[in-house]
């Protein structure tokens, strides 16, 4: 065979290769692709159409109607809802959440990081420690917490009915707990970010005469920014949708001072799924309005960390 | 024969300063309330609850009793479904889940990052987008849909949901397999392979480990969901949702004795099968976990 057709030959070879590799990749990605258009882009427009209709419950059997009239009234709903005293509520302690957790819980994280990547003694000890609460069960956690702090600690500090039932440690006892069990993969996460920092700007830091905490301040935490960046962008993308663990700990009929959004949108959903009730068209228009909030806040926020983190030389 | 040490200026210097130290105590603090926690919860189990009103604390169960659990495999029911078969219910659910949600962001990485054609980027793109924007208040939707599709109160159903290729296991396995050299496809096309062969009897073995690591942090997860099966299969109780229940409604309504040792015994047993595949698999869990950390 001449040259010329052999580089036809491979031409058409390659054709063939390439019509065979892209029947391969769409058989492949058939199912993902299917279920990725209905489970995402067909639930989320489901709750746009949802805003549109109205659903009563009449003689036992949910009769619904559409209309614009229907959207109109379902946001007018989720506003009013989101102008009262419930929302506030709700709204405060998402946000009171979401500080504390970034304030206290990631400083901790971090810092229990540089422990684990300074590999100090016990730090293998720790890992493991660090990262159990994400291998037990949650519900087990907050049972075995709950029924301690209620039956021991409860009675000791003069509550005999327990803490997590006491109006007024409610919500510390639940943020103390939150941030407490929280640790776990990010620790895992940033120690091994931390690795990646150069071993002579380390050493140059020592020769200089840094102390751990100027180490750790000045070296390390630059060098996870990016991973810090990651969590503090999901961070701000879970403000409206992070139960923090209330359902867990008051299930059904949590008292308003310890609902979240996170609980609320769940609690109305487990409604609709229990009974066919339940103000879900109203929370499909709310979850949109919460939605247009926070994409704008999490885009932003990592339009801002880009700009004022460290420069990557 | 005699070898000196040779002479060093300074001491070899301590890792330890006044920060370090203060990390090592609060750590200590961390670890000791956990396992305390855990040891209160074994001790509590093996007790009666006469024993239990008085001694409630650390003491050394007396008399030492397995009644707590004899009743848990035994009594403990909830809608007609008993303790067996919520451990069935359990297995069915996690082991399915986590098939499903390791194997299809594992074979969508894998077309995305070793084909070459232009449409791929749109199944990247798509997953960061999905990362990064929060969709609120989706769930009446996603019930509704689900309903629509006869998934609704079933375990199997969830599966179906669950089998995406969302996520941020998306992102290790294409890292994954980005980083295999090509060497490999080129050797086993020499070799006469096809594609499918290439994929199943060269790269998957490549990125076994990868995938058994996934697959445990996912069957982890799944045993201890109980919100999912709670809202779309409520009928078919796994025991996480058990252990839920306990806690809300209290022993006597799943056939329990009332007391807190009986539900110790229940969350031990709820929490040792992701226990013990954690102490089988730990070093595993751990290393390959950090090896896929966020860039």
């Amino acid at each position: 065979m001449t040259a010329v057709g052999e580089k036809i030959n491979k031409g058409i070879g390659g054709l063939a290769n390439r019509k065979g590799d892209l029947i391969f990749c769409l058989a492949l990605l058939l199912w993902p692709t299917i279920q990725f258009a209905i489970f995402y882009v067909g639930v989320n427009f489901n709750s746009i159409l949802l805003c549109f209709q109205k659903i009563e419950f009449v003689d036992g059997v949910n009769v619904s109607s559409w209309g614009l009239e229907n959207f109109a009234t379902n946001f007018k709903d989720a506003f009013t809802f989101m102008a009262g005293s419930l929302f506030g509520s709700q709204l405060r302690l998402s946000l009171l959440f979401w500080i504390l957790g970034l304030i206290v819980g990631t400083s901790l994280g971090m810092m229990f990081s540089y422990f684990i990547y300074k590999k100090l003694r016990g730090y293998s000890f720790f890992r493991t420690i660090l990262f159990l609460p994400s291998i037990i069960s949650i519900t087990v956690v907050i049972v075995l917490y709950k029924t301690f702090i209620n039956i021991n600690i409860g009675p000791a500090m003069g509550y005999p009915s327990g803490i997590t039932d006491e109006p007024s440690l409610m919500v510390p006892q639940l943020i103390f707990f939150t941030l407490w069990f929280s640790f776990g993969t990010s620790v895992l996460m940033y120690s091994n970010a931390m690795c990646n920092i150069s071993t002579e700007v380390v050493e140059a830091a020592e020769l200089d005469g840094a102390t751990g905490f100027k180490e750790f301040w000045h070296i390390s935490l630059p060098g996870v920014y990016s991973t810090f960046c990651v969590f503090f962008v999901s961070s701000v993308a879970g403000i409206c949708t992070n139960q923090h663990n209330v359902w867990t700990f008051y299930g059904t009929e949590a008292p308003e001072q310890v609902q979240t959004i996170g609980y609320y949108i769940f609690q109305q959903s487990h409604m609709v799924s229990e009974s066919g009730q339940g103000k879900y068209t109203m929370l499909a228009a709310f979850g949109i309005i919460l939605t247009l909030i926070a994409v704008p806040l999490t885009l932003g926020a990592r339009k801002l960390l880009e700009r004022i983190g460290p420069s990557s030389t | 024969m005699n070898i000196k040490k040779p002479f060093t200026l300074s001491k070899k210097k301590s890792k330890f300063n006044g920060f370090t130290v203060f990390l090592f105590v609060v750590l200590s603090i961390y670890a000791l309330v956990l396992i305390a926690l855990l040891v209160w919860g074994l001790l509590s189990s093996f007790k009666t609850d006469l024993f239990f009103t008085k001694h409630s604390l650390f003491e050394w169960p007396n008399p030492f009793k397995f009644d707590n659990y004899i009743n848990v495999f035994t009594k403990f029911t909830y809608a007609k479904t008993d303790f067996i078969e919520m451990l069935g219910n359990s297995i069915f659910y996690a082991v399915g889940c986590a098939v499903f949600a390791t194997l299809i962001p594992c074979v969508t990485a894998y077309v995305c990052a070793r084909f070459k054609f232009k449409f791929l980027k749109v199944y990247y793109v798509i997953v960061i987008v999905a990362m990064v924007i929060p969709i609120v208040g989706s769930l009446p939707s996603e019930i509704k849909m689900a309903q629509m599709f006869g998934l609704y109160g079933n375990l199997w159903g969830i599966w179906i949901m669950k089998a995406n290729f969302l996520g941020l296991y998306f992102l290790i396995f294409y890292s994954t397999f980005k980083n295999l050299p090509e060497t490999y496809n080129e050797a086993a096309k020499i070799d006469g392979a096809n594609n499918w062969n290439i994929m199943v009897k060269v790269m998957m073995p490549l990125a076994r480990n990868t995938f058994v690591t996934v697959f445990l942090l996912q069957f982890i997860n799944f045993w201890n969901d109980y919100q999912t099966p709670l809202i779309y299969a409520g009928t078919h109780p796994t025991l996480s949702f058990g252990v839920y229940l306990v806690l809300q409604y209290g022993g006597p309504t799943c056939g329990l004795l009332s007391g807190p040792p009986s539900l110790m015994s229940l969350t031990v047993v709820a929490l040792l099968p992701p226990l013990v595949l954690f102490l089988i698999f730990h070093k595993r869990l751990m290393s390959n976990l950090t090896v896929g950390g966020i860039k």
